[in-house]
């Protein structure tokens, strides 16, 4: 299980966001341009880095001389005020940022030049109440839209033609609200600070959208309230969520079902700060601590594995066409009953400082972590 | 260590601090903030500044390992340090020492080819000032830490010491490789400048082999002398640690070939070519000719070095000092040595104390020193004994260098981690930081307070969680000041947070972020004004239920549990109006009288206060006679009714 590679870049920041650039087109999965955002800094930054290959380190000495085959060297990079939150690509080469000085930055990527360059801002989308700055927690695109979150407990829908928010929920949570992400077209999911999550059906923006729903951490009645610091869905079974939490462990939400998380997994000694699924397969998921660990969890050895065309599945199609693909059942909503098959891999033993954000593209992981190091873990095994 | 010349003066810049004076205040770590006395009157040769912009100063020092590159070198040492620690007790310890002492190295190394790489592509001659002083530092450090592993500690056996020296030498020193290399590109390499010197050079790092490579270009290589001179250097015996000699064997056999090289000197086997004469020479170990070439071998450690190769192959540690002497003099003495060459010497001399003293202070940073010495106490070296400040010379280092990372902006949490191996103040430190660590967003209060977890810094997570309470509190933002609170577990704090909810209820008459109090849980016991809120909210909400009995029976608790402050008992009172007019009869007989019992109390108190205050607001009375009267009836008309539903079911009850 331990045929993957690890290289550490050391960066000279503390990187609290990383993430793949989306493949260029869709039949491909393969992509070797991130970008990363760093924290805590007198002066923080947006990287775009790409991972070298064997052929061009071999090709081009003078450029790439030193590199060792999959290393990330930097192609630009761009100085920000305020620390960076969350960044994620619009598109291919639009990337959003948010900051915490409570704005939202449009950079493009200009792959020609390799440069970076800001093509919009919303400052202040989160400002407190007494105008001190507030950080924008999260950002979420979706269609021509984006949602922001902060830790004012507001939530904003912004229009990328508009200057303006289209809409802004002011009281959207008393607590902050640590991350979100967009579950439907109108319909968006937040976590906050007291361990709820929430649903937004966004397409009440006239009036005063509410909360459609809320749900509830599964410890609520002892009162321990625990943060939530990060959501995420899954990518072809969009009822399923995976949230991360402050006491390191993993839920799963089965957004059909009420309140409660279907699956509490205790995984991490301290907050988790990131998990995502693996886009290709999503029976492979990766979540990464303030402990200093990165994990792998493999459920597709659990026997809920789904069979598609199954008995059950084409049973299911009497009642309605939609039902078909939402009864094949993921591993991850039956997990808790059979725990013991889940595979879970540390990808990083021996590291102990923070691990802030991971992503996940083809078989290699990204990590950034609060020793200035950019980690990638190659040739993992997934499938 | 407070050496005089150690001091440092910087001028404040602008005429405000020369027309007032210098005030100055701390800030975090290694940072000061100087600014103008404002309380000084402006003294009077001086001009008055009025007028001109108030600057507050910064003063930052210690901030050489605040550049890029040298934090790539502070992220991968603490690393390196952090398992050194944890591998002290190994029964290993000697390799494990050697393997850390090596890891050092190998990203100080990195670290050089780093700034090389910047100093090819930098553009501004700035910057290439700036790096060439960095590589120069670092090139040293790199020199003085392998110097330091080869005689502290790596133990090795007689005989096997010179080979390791001979190979630093050839790692830092690569003069003569140049000098061969440009010898023998050109057409007649024999008579170019640098090819003696070369051969020399080669011949004084024991690099045989490659001597005889550049011998072998020369056109009488086949003439007898040559011969002579390649036989000689061939036959010198090669000290190798798993050859199965024994050092008195090696060094019988030495002293039969050095025996031989000086006869043949002596015969004048050389006379008619000098250049050779000088080869057997050195081979013999003669004095004057290492020091006639005191110029090609640079520095005094690499003349010792070759010196003691051809005179003493079999030296110990312990006895390097007494060669020391004559290198030294060959450069003109003590007084012209280089600040690295002495720090070398003292290593020689086994003055650790020294080595460190002198690192500390030609290198602008605690990095080099704090990690030899720690290395070097581990390895025993170092006597542990308490210094005058309390503890000893490594935390001493340790805790400065701990100081200097805290200071900045983002490599604070690498400091902690060094303070926790600091034992004797390490605490201490970190409890004095983590409280004044700014903290601008949630998520580094999150890393802040894992922090004080870890090492259970109760009074420290406390007063973090209430800064953090306060400022939700001022952004009014009641619900995560409250969370902040709850996490605080500080009663006082809990209490006045609830109490700016009630205030919230009284002014709108409503309650606000719900989702919190909705939830609160076991975690409402933590304060009984808390308690109260919390089941304040709870009867709203059963009340918005219509679950009217509970919500009824839970008022009736709130009321005689007296845990309601005072000035919410009529409040209570008043929501318990609207259960008493309902159609269907929710309160007993019993509860009725509860509450008339209630009220009546409520009555006397009021009274009370309004004799004590005689100047009482008439309208105010008039708005609570009112209600008083209101109230009374309502509880009339339930008891009577009531009296008669339990009177006519009886047989229900």
């Amino acid at each position: 299980m331990s045929g993957e590679k690890r290289i550490t870049k050391f960066v000279s920041k503390k990187i609290s966001k990383v993430k793949w650039r989306p493949p260029q087109n869709r039949a491909s999965s393969q992509t070797d341009v991130f970008i990363s955002g760093s924290w805590d800094d007198e002066d923080n930054q947006v990287s775009v880095w790409s991972v070298a290959k064997e052929e061009e380190i071999a090709a081009d000495l003078d450029e790439f001389g030193g590199l060792l085959e999959g290393e990330p060297h930097r192609l630009c990079h761009l100085g920000l005020a305020g620390s960076v939150h969350d960044l994620c690509f619009f598109n291919y080469d639009l990337i959003l940022v948010s900051s915490s000085l409570g704005g939202v930055t449009l950079l493009k990527h200009h792959s020609n030049s390799q440069t970076l360059s800001v093509v919009l801002e919303w400052k202040d989308l989160h400002r407190f109440h007494s105008q001190a700055e507030c950080a924008c927690t999260s950002v979420a695109p979706h269609g021509d839209h984006f949602v922001t979150v902060g830790e004012d407990g507001r939530l904003c829908l912004v229009n990328m033609e508009h200057r303006t928010p289209t809409a802004v929920i002011d009281k959207a949570d008393s607590c902050s609200i640590n991350a979100a992400c967009m579950l439907k077209r109108d319909e968006c999911a937040t976590v906050n600070s007291s361990g709820q999550l929430k649903v937004w059906d966004l397409r009440q923006s006239q009036d005063v959208p509410r909360a459609s729903r809320l749900f509830l951490p599964s410890n609520s009645a002892s009162g321990e309230r625990c943060a939530l610091n990060c959501i995420t869905n899954h990518p072809t079974q969009a009822h399923i969520v995976a949230t991360g939490g402050q006491d390191g462990a993993l839920s799963i939400w089965d957004m059909r079902q009420e309140k409660f998380p279907v699956t509490v997994l205790s995984a991490h000694a301290s907050h988790l700060w990131e998990v995502v699924f693996h886009p290709n397969f999503p029976d492979h998921l990766f979540t990464c601590s303030e402990d200093g660990a990165a994990w792998h969890w493999d459920a597709s050895r659990t026997e809920a594995t789904p069979i598609f065309g199954s008995k059950d599945s084409v049973g299911e199609s009497f009642h309605g066409s939609s039902a078909k693909v939402t009864e094949s059942k993921s591993p991850w909503l039956t997990c808790q009953a059979a725990k013991n098959q889940l595979e879970i891999t540390d990808l990083l033993p021996g590291s102990r400082m923070p691990i802030n954000s991971i992503d996940i593209v083809d078989c290699t992981l990204l990590c950034g972590t609060d020793a200035e190091q950019i980690i990638c873990v190659q040739d993992l095994v997934v499938a | 260590m407070a050496d005089l010349d150690s001091l440092q003066m910087i001028g404040v810049p602008g005429k405000s601090c020369l027309a007032y004076g210098c005030q100055m205040k701390w800030g975090l770590g290694n940072q000061l903030f100087v600014f103008a006395d404002s309380s000084q009157k402006p003294s009077k040769d001086k001009p008055s500044s009025l007028g001109s912009p108030e600057f507050i100063h910064e003063a930052n020092w210690d901030t050489d390992m605040h550049t890029p590159v040298a934090r790539k070198l502070v992220n991968e040492a603490h690393d390196i340090f952090i398992s050194l620690q944890n591998n002290v007790d190994t029964e290993d310890k000697q390799y494990q020492m050697l393997k850390h002492s090596a890891a050092y190295r190998s990203i100080i190394k990195a670290c050089v080819m780093d700034i090389q790489l910047a100093l090819k592509q930098c553009t501004s001659e700035d910057d290439r000032m700036a790096f060439e002083t960095q590589l120069q530092l670092f090139e040293a450090v790199e020199l003085i830490w392998s110097f330091c592993e080869i005689l502290y500690v790596s133990v090795l056996p007689a005989g096997a010491l010179i080979s390791q020296l001979q190979q630093w030498m050839r790692l830092h020193f690569t003069e003569s490789d140049r000098l061969a290399h440009e010898a023998l590109r050109g057409s007649n390499p024999q008579n170019a400048e640098g090819y003696w010197p070369a051969v020399y050079g080669l011949i004084f790092q024991g690099r045989i082999t490659e001597a005889l490579q550049v011998l072998s270009v020369h056109p009488e290589r086949d003439s007898e002398h040559f011969k002579l001179i390649e036989q000689l250097l061939r036959r010198m015996p090669v000290y190798a640690a798993n050859s199965g000699l024994s050092i008195g064997e090696f060094e019988n056999k030495w002293r039969y070939w050095q025996e031989e090289c000086v006869e043949r000197l002596r015969d004048g086997s050389f006379m008619a070519h000098p250049c050779l004469e000088v080869i057997c020479q050195i081979l013999c170990g003669e004095d004057e000719v290492f020091a006639a070439h005191s110029d090609l071998l640079g520095t005094w450690y690499c003349l010792m070095v070759a010196r003691l190769f051809y005179q003493n192959p079999a030296i110990k540690v312990f006895d390097l000092q007494y060669a020391t002497q004559f290198c030294v003099d060959a450069y003109g003495g003590l007084s012209n040595l280089q600040p690295w060459d002495s720090i070398l010497l003292a290593a020689v001399e086994f003055d650790i104390h020294q080595v460190i003293r002198e690192c500390s202070s030609s290198f602008g940073n605690w990095w080099f020193a704090s990690h030899l010495t720690d290395l070097l106490q581990h390895c025993g070296k170092l006597e542990s004994h308490t210094l005058h400040f309390g503890s000893t010379l490594r935390e001493f280092l340790l805790l400065e260098f701990a100081t200097s990372l805290l200071s900045h902006h983002s490599l604070w949490q690498i400091g902690i981690l060094y303070l926790d191996h600091c034992s004797e103040f390490g605490r201490f430190y970190i409890e004095e930081f983590v409280e004044r660590i700014p903290i601008e967003t949630e998520r580094k209060a999150q890393k802040v307070l894992k922090i004080c977890e870890e090492r259970d810094l109760q009074p420290q997570i406390r007063s973090i969680c209430k800064s953090m309470g306060m400022r939700s509190l001022h952004n009014k933002h009641l619900g995560a000041a409250l969370s902040w609170s709850l996490r605080s577990k500080d009663v006082n704090f809990v209490t006045f947070i609830a109490e700016k909810f009630l205030n919230e209820y009284s002014e709108s008459g409503g309650f606000i972020d719900l989702e919190v109090l909705d939830h609160l849980g076991s975690s409402m016991l933590l304060s009984s004004k808390l308690t109260f809120l919390g089941k304040y909210r709870e009867f709203h909400r059963l009340y918005e239920e219509r679950e009217f009995k509970a919500a009824a029976s839970l008022l009736l608790a709130l009321l005689t549990a007296k845990i309601a402050p005072p000035r919410f008992g009529m409040t209570l009172l008043l929501d318990a109006l609207p259960l008493l007019q309902s159609e269907s009869i929710i309160f007993t007989s019993e509860e009725t009288y509860e509450l008339m019992h209630c009220l009546e109390e409520i009555n006397i108190s009021r009274r009370l206060k309004a004799k004590k205050a005689a100047k009482d607001d008439a309208m105010d009375e008039d708005v609570d006679k009112e209600k008083l009267d209101l109230m009374k009836l309502g509880l009339a008309r339930n008891l009577a009714r009531a009296i008669v539903h339990e009177g006519t079911n009886f047989d229900m009850f």
